[in-house]
C-alpha cells in the first residue's frame, strides 16, 4: 500500500463532532480532506495514484480507517468529491456531491482568504486561473490545448537533471544569473534545457530558468489578458515549489499567497462544498468498507431513448464476465452517466 | 445525358433543405450525406493541411467518405469573396481530392458573396451542362423556394429545442420531438402543406409536459457556424447545457445568413450596429455578430454567454481577445466561456468547464445585484406553445408576415438599424430606382 506523502491529523480520539469528507482524485494524486462544522482542517492526505483513481480511494479509506478513531465511520454526515474521476469516486463511494475542481478550489481558498480576487492552480496536468469578487466566481479559465509548465512536466525534468522534485525550489533560489528558456511546449523546453547545460550553465540557473518560463506561459496562455488584481492565492501541487511562487512575485509584482494545505485544497473545499448540500439530510455515503471490494468498471450504450448516453458502471471483479450493466442484479455496485436518470 | 449522384456536406440538420434545393431536379438523384463520425473526420483530418480550421476537415472527410463508400462524384459548395477564407474550400478541397487520385471529382459552387445578384443559379446552369438535360425554371424557383422554406424551419424547430429542452419534464422528449418533426419535415415537400408547418412544430412542441413555474438561467449560444450545427463537433453542447437545467437561446443557422447574404436580416443589421464601436466591419467567422450578441444579450440580462469556435479560426480568436480587453473595463460584466473544438478535444475537459460555468452563473444568480435583481421574461416561442396558443387566424398572419417583412427589410436602403418600412423609406427607394426617372422628381 501507497503511504501518503504528506498527512497531516489533528483530528482528537474521541470525535464526537460531525465531520466531513472531501476527495480530490486528480490525473497525479488523490486528496483527502476532513472538516468539522467549523471549516477547519483536521486530516489531509496527498498520495500518487498512479493512475488507478479507484484502487487509490480504496487504499485512502483503508488507511483512513486504520489511523482514525474507530468512530469515524459515523461520524462523517457528508462526502463531496472533485477532479477528473468525481463521477466515479461519486459512484463507488456514495459521495452526497460531485463538484468541477474549479469551483471546489475558489471555495477552499475564500474559506483561508475571503478576500481573494485571483486564484492560481497549477495540479499535475492542468492549470487554472479563477477570478473572485466578493467571494463570487467571476471568472475562470482552464488551459485547454496544452499541459507545458504543469506538475507532470516538472516531474518529468526533475528525474531527467536528477534533482529531487522536493528542492526544486530551492535550487531555483540559489540561482545566481539569469537563463531563458522557451517555455512554449514541454519538448521544445526540454530540448532547450538540454542545449543549455550543454553551454555550461548551472542546475541551479537553468532551474530558475525554467520556473520563469513556466510562469510566463501560465500568465499567457492560461490567463489570456484577464485583469488580475490582488490579493493572489497559489495553489496546487506545484505550489509546494518556491522557484515558481519566486517568478510568480517577480512577474505580477505583488506577494502570492501559499496557504500551508495548498496541496489539499480542492478536497477541502468539495468538503465545505459537501456539507452546505447535506445541510442536516442524511448522507448517502456508503462507509469505508468499500475498501475491501474488488471492482471492475464497465460501460455499455443505453438506446431506450434519443439521447443514446454510454452508461458506466462498477461491477464485482467476479461477476464481470456474466454481467452486461442491463440486469438488476447483486453484483452490480453502481451505475451512472446517463442523463437521463434512469439507470 | 448522364445521371448525376450529387451530395454536400452534412451539416448537422442543414442537409434537409439542401435537398430541398436539389428536389425532383431530371438526371439528378440527391445522396444523403452519412452522420459525422469518428472515421470520417480523421479521414478529413489526415488529408488536410495543418493549421487550416476544423470545419475544412471535417467537411472534406465527409466528402471523402461519400466518394469512397457512396459512389458520388459532384458535390454542392459554397464559394464566396468574403472575409473568411471558408469562402475558398471549395476549390482546395477539390485540388487535395485530385491529388488524392480521385480525379473524377466535380464541384458545383453555390456563390454566396451575394444573393441578391442571382450569380448562386450558376449552381443549376453548372448541372444542367453535366446531366444534360434542361431544367424547367419553375423547378428551379420551387426549389429555391423549398429551400428557404425548409431552412426557416430547421431554424425555428432548432430554436425552440434549445428553449424547450431545460423545462421537459420527462427526458429526451425534447430529442425526440425533434427528430420527429425533421422527419416530418424531410419527407414533405409540398409548398402549400409546408406553408402551414408553424402550426404542426407547436402541436408537436406541445406535447412535451413541461415545468410552467421553472425560471431557468439564460445563456446566448454562439459561434462559428459549421462547428455550432454540427453534433459530432460540438459534442452537441446545446443539448449537455439544456440537461442541466439551461435556457440556451441559439444564435445562428443558415437560414439567418442566407437572409444576411439577401440583406434582409434585420436581426443581423441590428447586431452588426451594436458591435460597430468594437469591431466596425465583418472581419470574418461571425465575430461582429458575435459581439452584437454578447452585448444585446447583456442587456436582456442573460446569465452567460457561450462561444464556441474552431481551432485555428482567426476571427472567433481575435473577437475573443477584444472581449477579453473590453471585460477588464467593467463594461462587459456578463460571465462568457469559450470552447475551441477540434478533433482532438475531449469530452471530459468540456463538461467539467461546463460545470464550472454553470456553478458560476448560479452563484451570480444568487449573490450578484446585477443579475439577481432581473426578471426573467418567458420566451415569445414558449408563451406561444404553452401559455397562450395561438389562433388559426395568428397562423395565418405569421406565415404571411414573415416573407413580407423579409422583402421589406431587403428594400430598405437605409442600412441604419431595424428600421420598419417607413413611408420615407418607400419613397428614397422609389427615387433611386425607378427606370422612367419619375422618383427623382421627388428628389429626396
Amino acid at each position: 500500500m501507497n503511504e501518503p506523502e504528506f498527512i497531516k491529523n489533528i483530528l482528537s480520539d474521541d470525535v464526537d463532532d460531525k465531520l466531513y469528507l472531501g476527495i480530490d482524485v486528480g490525473s497525479v494524486s488523490t486528496k483527502c480532506a476532513i472538516i468539522n462544522e467549523r471549516n477547519e482542517l483536521l486530516y489531509a492526505t496527498w498520495t500518487r495514484n498512479d493512475g488507478s483513481p479507484i484502487v487509490s480511494t480504496q487504499e485512502n479509506l483503508k488507511y483512513m480507517e486504520e489511523v482514525l478513531p474507530d468512530n469515524i465511520e459515523k461520524s462523517i454526515c457528508g462526502v463531496g468529491t472533485t477532479g477528473s474521476a468525481r463521477y466515479l469516486i461519486k459512484a463507488l463511494i456514495g459521495a452526497d456531491i460531485a463538484k468541477p475542481e474549479i469551483i471546489a478550489h475558489a471555495i477552499g481558498a475564500s474559506a483561508y482568504t475571503p478576500d481573494v480576487r485571483t486564484i492560481l492552480e497549477i495540479g499535475g496536468q492542468d492549470s487554472k486561473v479563477i477570478l473572485m469578487k466578493n467571494g463570487i466566481v467571476t471568472d475562470f479559465n482552464m488551459n485547454s490545448v496544452c499541459a507545458a509548465g504543469t506538475g507532470s512536466f516538472l516531474d518529468h525534468q526533475a528525474v531527467r537533471i536528477k534533482v529531487p522534485i522536493e528542492e526544486f525550489g530551492d535550487y531555483a533560489l540559489r540561482a545566481e544569473e539569469e537563463v531563458s528558456i522557451a517555455g512554449r511546449c514541454t519538448v521544445f523546453a526540454e530540448s532547450d534545457m538540454i542545449s543549455k547545460q550543454q553551454e555550461g550553465y548551472s542546475k541551479e540557473s537553468i532551474i530558475k530558468g525554467l520556473c520563469k518560463a513556466l510562469v510566463r506561459n501560465y500568465l499567457n496562455n492560461v490567463c489570456k489578458g484577464k485583469k488580475l488584481y490582488p490579493p493572489f492565492v497559489f495553489q496546487g501541487g506545484v505550489a509546494a515549489n518556491s522557484g515558481i511562487k519566486n517568478a510568480f512575485e517577480e512577474e505580477l509584482g505583488y506577494e502570492v499567497i501559499v496557504h500551508e494545505n495548498y496541496y489539499v485544497m480542492g478536497a477541502f473545499g468539495s468538503a465545505i462544498l459537501a456539507k452546505e448540500h447535506v445541510n442536516g439530510h442524511i448522507s448517502s455515503f456508503h462507509g469505508l468498507k468499500v475498501s475491501e471490494m474488488n471492482l471492475a468498471l464497465g460501460s455499455f450504450g443505453c438506446l431506450d431513448c434519443a439521447n443514446r448516453c454510454t452508461v458506466k458502471y462498477l461491477v464485482r471483479q467476479e461477476d464481470k464476465s456474466r454481467v452486461t450493466g442491463r440486469e438488476k442484479d447483486d453484483a452490480i455496485f453502481a451505475r451512472w452517466n446517463s442523463r437521463c436518470g434512469k439507470w | 445525358m448522364v445521371n448525376v449522384r450529387v451530395s454536400f456536406s452534412r451539416m448537422g440538420w442543414s442537409y434537409i433543405f439542401f435537398r430541398g434545393l436539389f428536389h425532383d431536379l431530371p438526371g439528378i438523384e440527391v445522396v444523403d450525406p452519412p452522420l459525422v463520425n469518428t472515421e470520417i473526420v480523421s479521414d478529413g483530418v489526415k488529408n488536410s493541411p495543418e493549421f487550416v480550421c476544423f470545419p475544412f476537415k471535417v467537411i472534406l472527410g465527409e466528402m471523402i467518405n461519400l466518394y469512397r463508400n457512396y459512389d458520388v462524384k459532384d458535390f454542392a459548395m459554397i464559394a464566396d469573396y468574403g472575409p473568411c477564407r471558408a469562402g475558398m474550400y471549395g476549390v482546395i478541397q477539390k485540388r487535395i481530392m485530385k491529388n488524392m487520385g480521385f480525379k473524377d471529382v466535380r464541384m458545383f459552387y453555390l456563390r454566396q458573396d451575394d444573393f441578391r445578384n442571382l450569380e448562386w443559379l450558376r449552381v443549376f446552369r453548372d448541372l444542367e451542362k453535366r446531366t444534360g438535360r434542361k431544367f424547367e425554371d419553375y423547378k428551379i424557383l420551387r426549389n429555391t423556394l423549398l429551400f428557404m422554406v425548409k431552412a426557416y424551419y430547421v431554424e425555428r424547430i432548432t430554436h425552440i429545442e434549445g428553449l424547450v429542452r431545460c423545462r421537459e419534464k420527462n427526458k429526451a422528449m425534447t430529442t425526440k420531438v425533434v427528430h420527429t418533426l425533421m422527419n416530418l419535415l424531410d419527407n414533405e415537400n409540398n409548398l402549400m402543406k409546408l406553408s402551414n408547418f408553424d402550426r404542426t412544430i407547436d402541436e408537436n412542441f406541445r406535447k412535451i409536459p413541461i415545468d410552467k413555474e421553472m425560471e431557468p438561467l439564460r445563456v446566448c449560444y454562439t459561434g462559428e457556424i459549421q462547428v455550432m450545427l454540427e453534433k459530432w463537433v460540438n459534442y452537441d453542447l446545446m443539448g449537455e447545457l439544456g440537461v442541466m437545467g439551461i435556457e440556451v437561446h441559439k444564435q445562428y443557422d443558415v437560414f439567418d445568413w442566407v437572409m444576411y447574404k439577401l440583406d434582409a436580416s434585420k436581426r443581423r443589421r441590428r447586431l452588426e450596429h451594436k458591435a460597430r464601436k468594437y469591431i466596425p466591419m465583418d472581419i470574418g467567422g461571425e465575430a461582429v455578430w458575435n459581439m452584437g450578441s454578447y452585448l444585446e444579450s447583456q442587456e436582456k440580462g442573460f446569465d452567460g454567454f457561450c462561444h464556441i469556435f474552431p481551432f485555428t479560426c482567426m476571427p472567433e480568436i481575435s473577437f475573443m481577445g477584444m472581449l477579453e480587453a473590453e471585460k477588464n473595463m467593467d463594461k462587459f460584466y456578463m460571465p462568457h466561456i469559450h470552447f475551441s473544438l477540434d478533433g482532438s478535444s475531449g469530452f471530459e475537459g468540456l463538461r467539467t468547464r461546463i460545470e464550472a460555468f454553470h456553478d458560476l452563473m448560479v452563484g451570480n444568480k444568487k449573490n450578484n445585484p446585477l443579475f439577481r435583481d432581473v426578471k426573467y421574461v418567458v420566451p415569445d416561442e414558449i408563451k406561444n406553445i404553452y401559455f397562450k396558443p395561438k389562433s388559426n387566424f395568428e397562423y395565418f398572419v405569421s406565415s404571411i408576415e414573415k416573407p413580407m417583412s423579409m422583402v421589406l427589410t431587403m428594400l430598405n436602403p437605409s442600412k441604419k438599424l431595424d428600421v420598419g418600412f417607413t413611408v420615407k423609406n418607400g419613397l428614397e427607394f422609389f427615387s433611386r430606382n425607378s427606370f422612367f426617372g419619375i422618383g427623382s422628381l421627388f428628389n429626396l
